[in-house]
């Protein structure tokens, strides 16, 4: 079954050439002019991924990406002709798993969308029947109790749970905590978190990592300006750590 | 060879002092010495009259001239002389006839009495003050003025010192007059130098002084024309990259569509479609490299970035690449502070260039030398003549492309980046031949523990 790509773009000759040439690559491809239509398309059938360019007519792609992000973690990455750090930041903070900057080549697009898609499998469907099973070899990052509330992961089931109750992760976000879990205690450095969560070698951004991080830590920590799981070392790179 | 301003205007200051005291000290000098000079003649004069009228009185009561003129009394430096009854008697240092003047004595024996001034025999001013006696012959004092001279010499002196006083006085104010008037020039060029050094805000501290206002307010008013028209022309560099990306993007994903189907093309348009796609990927690069060149050209605040391991930048480069690159030779500690991308643009575009220009790249360093790192990349090319080693870093320069490789002709920007980059980062680019022949371009960086 082809993979269906939702290309959220206001100029049409852009629009119109991005259709040709995905669906040269095989790809099902769906076009929206605007966010609102974007939006629609979205509750009729989510796309298994979603190109955004940020500036649109009306709701712009920031927006969007943030509207589609509570009702979804369809893997969106941003194509723009704008690359300053702050748009970048901005979009990844916003929910984008990635960002392109314009005029793409068509062979790091489908790079990059294969590795979101990759992302997006590699993470199991919540499966609700062996939640005892799950929850026995669940990551246990903090108990709970007077501390702050109990922090559980579960590579295998694909939840984070705060206090019991789920937290939603975006695929990129899971991929991330999943692997910095594996490596619990150790320190990632940014070209390895890349490699490992990314599948990057050479297309990746330090950006991609700092601004996942940080979104992370919002879901993760208590305080995230006083990370106590997942730290920073200056100059090295992340390391996710249990409460001792 | 002209003297600084500062030095002129004390100068001029030491001059008119000078000028004004000499004036000053002469005129002072000339009154004094008239006055006193007169006052001295008058004195001697009186002196003369009432000693002859005494020694009149004596020889006239018979006494003898000698001893009559022994009792005259006179001030010190003053000797007498008696012409009495065709003798000539003479005071304590004995004077004769002959140490007169012959015009006085000829006046005074014709019965007037008269003064002259000259020098005598010695040198020794002397005034000579002649009386005829009413017992007949005649009186003669000479005055020595040494007293009177060495006073005058004495305001002559305390005169010319208050003169060299003065004039250092007038040049000491001269310096500090034109450090004064030249501090606001100092501001002007305290202010033009941060300008030059890319602090586009840096203005005049603002002034009161009617004076100065005017300088400040145009002076600002140019840093604030400049710097407006800088950021103008970035911002319009960075809006058109912005512009083209967009009709770019849709010839890139178009013209991958042709590539694709290429096989179903008639053969000249497949070389229509290489040609297009080639340029197009030119065209990519270059507006990068102009929307790079177009950005902030000032240096970057290294503490705030993080640590990269230039090691990893050159890995990734050099993996990116693809073909078949030789594995990089690493020495020590390769940590630099630094911008990531940046730091890729400028090993691929050494890379490039050695692909370009240079048959390819033959060998790869990133070695850690004292607090610096450096990367170094060697190419199998003829090199680079000397006279061209500086111009390849110049914008749009460009090399004879070697035949390797095809046709790719680059943006000729690449090494000016690699330059703008390296020094962006607090570091420098240069060439080297190497040993062996063929090119060798260093880039050179600060380490990360600085």
């Amino acid at each position: 079954m082809p993979v269906r790509v939702l290309v959220v773009e206001d100029d049409d000759r852009i629009r119109a050439a991005l259709r040709l040439a995905l669906t040269e690559e095989q790809y099902d491809v769906t076009e929206a002019a605007g966010a609102e239509e974007a939006l629609e398309l979205h509750a009729e059938s989510p796309p298994d991924v979603m190109l955004v360019d940020l500036m649109l007519g009306g709701m712009d792609g920031f927006d969007l990406i943030r509207r589609i992000r509570q009702v979804s973690d369809v893997p969106a990455i941003v194509v723009s002709a704008r690359g300053d750090t702050h748009d970048v930041v901005a979009a990844l903070e916003a929910g984008a798993d990635d960002y392109v900057v314009k005029p793409v080549v068509m062979k790091e697009l489908t790079a990059r969308i294969r590795a979101v898609r990759r992302r997006a499998a590699a993470r199991p469907a919540p499966r609700d029947g062996d939640a005892d099973a799950a929850r026995a070899e669940a990551l246990v990052l903090a108990p709970g109790g007077e501390d702050g509330p109990s922090l559980e992961f579960s590579a295998k089931a694909g939840w984070l749970k705060r206090d019991g109750r789920e937290v939603p992760l975006t695929a990129t976000e899971f991929r991330l905590l999943a692997e910095l879990a594996v490596h619990l205690g150790r320190v990632l450095s940014r070209p390895q978190l890349l490699q490992l969560v990314w599948d990057y070698d050479h297309l990746g951004d330090d950006r991609l990592v700092d601004v996942t991080v940080r979104r992370l830590r919002i879901k993760l920590e208590t305080d995230p300006s006083n990370p106590k799981h997942l730290v920073t070392l200056r100059g090295r790179g992340y390391r996710l750590q249990a409460s001792s | 060879m002209r003297l600084r301003l500062r030095s002129r205007v004390a100068l001029a200051f030491a001059a008119g002092a000078l000028l004004l005291s000499v004036l000053l000290v002469s005129e002072i000098y000339a009154v004094a010495s008239r006055y006193l000079v007169d006052q001295r003649d008058r004195s001697a004069g009186r002196q003369a009259v009432v000693n002859a009228t005494l020694l009149s009185t004596k020889v006239t009561a018979g006494t003898d001239p000698q001893e009559s003129l022994a009792e005259i009394r006179t001030g010190a430096g003053v000797d007498t002389l008696l012409h009495y009854q065709g003798g000539w008697y003479s005071g304590a240092v004995g004077l004769g006839p002959d140490d007169l003047p012959p015009s006085l004595t000829a006046l005074v024996a014709s019965g007037e009495p008269g003064f002259q001034r000259y020098a005598d025999g010695q040198g020794v001013v002397v005034v000579t003050v002649g009386v005829p006696l009413a017992s007949g012959g005649e009186y003669y004092e000479v005055v020595q003025l040494t007293t009177l001279e060495r006073t005058l010499d004495t305001v002559l002196l305390t005169g010319m010192v208050a003169a060299g006083l003065t004039t250092l006085m007038g040049a000491g104010l001269g310096v500090w007059a034109a450090r004064r008037v030249l501090r606001p020039l100092e501001d002007v060029t305290r202010t033009a130098a941060q300008l030059a050094s890319g602090d586009l805000d840096a203005r005049m501290p603002s002034t009161y002084d009617p004076d100065l206002a005017p300088i400040a307010g145009s002076f600002n008013a140019m840093a604030r024309t400049l710097s407006d028209r800088i950021q103008r022309d970035s911002r319009f560099a960075a809006d058109v990259s912005h512009e083209l990306r967009s009709p770019l993007t849709t010839m890139t994903a178009s013209v991958s569509v042709l590539e694709s189907r290429r096989e179903q093309l008639p053969s000249a348009a497949q070389e229509a479609t290489d040609l297009i796609s080639a340029d197009l990927a030119r065209f990519a690069q270059l507006l990068e490299d102009l929307l790079d060149l177009s950005r902030d050209v000032a240096p970057l605040a290294l503490d705030d970035l993080p640590e990269v391991p230039l090691v990893d930048v050159v890995r990734r480069v050099l993996a990116s690449h693809g073909g078949d690159l030789p594995e990089p030779v690493v020495e020590g500690d390769t940590r630099v502070r630094g911008d990531a991308r940046r730091l890729e643009r400028i090993v691929a575009n050494l890379v490039e260039n050695a692909d370009r220009y240079g048959g390819g790249v033959v060998g790869v360093a990133v070695v850690e030398r004292g607090t610096r790192v450096r990367i170094v990349v060697d190419d199998a090319g003829p090199g680079v003549p000397v006279a061209e080693q500086e111009v390849v870093f110049e914008r749009f320069s460009r090399g004879t492309p070697a035949q390797s490789r095809g046709s790719r002709l680059g943006t000729g920007l690449g090494l000016s980046l690699v330059r703008e980059h390296a020094l962006a980062h607090g570091g420098g680019a240069w060439y080297e031949d190497r040993p062996g022949g063929g090119a060798r371009f260093v880039v050179d960086l600060p380490g990360a523990e600085l």
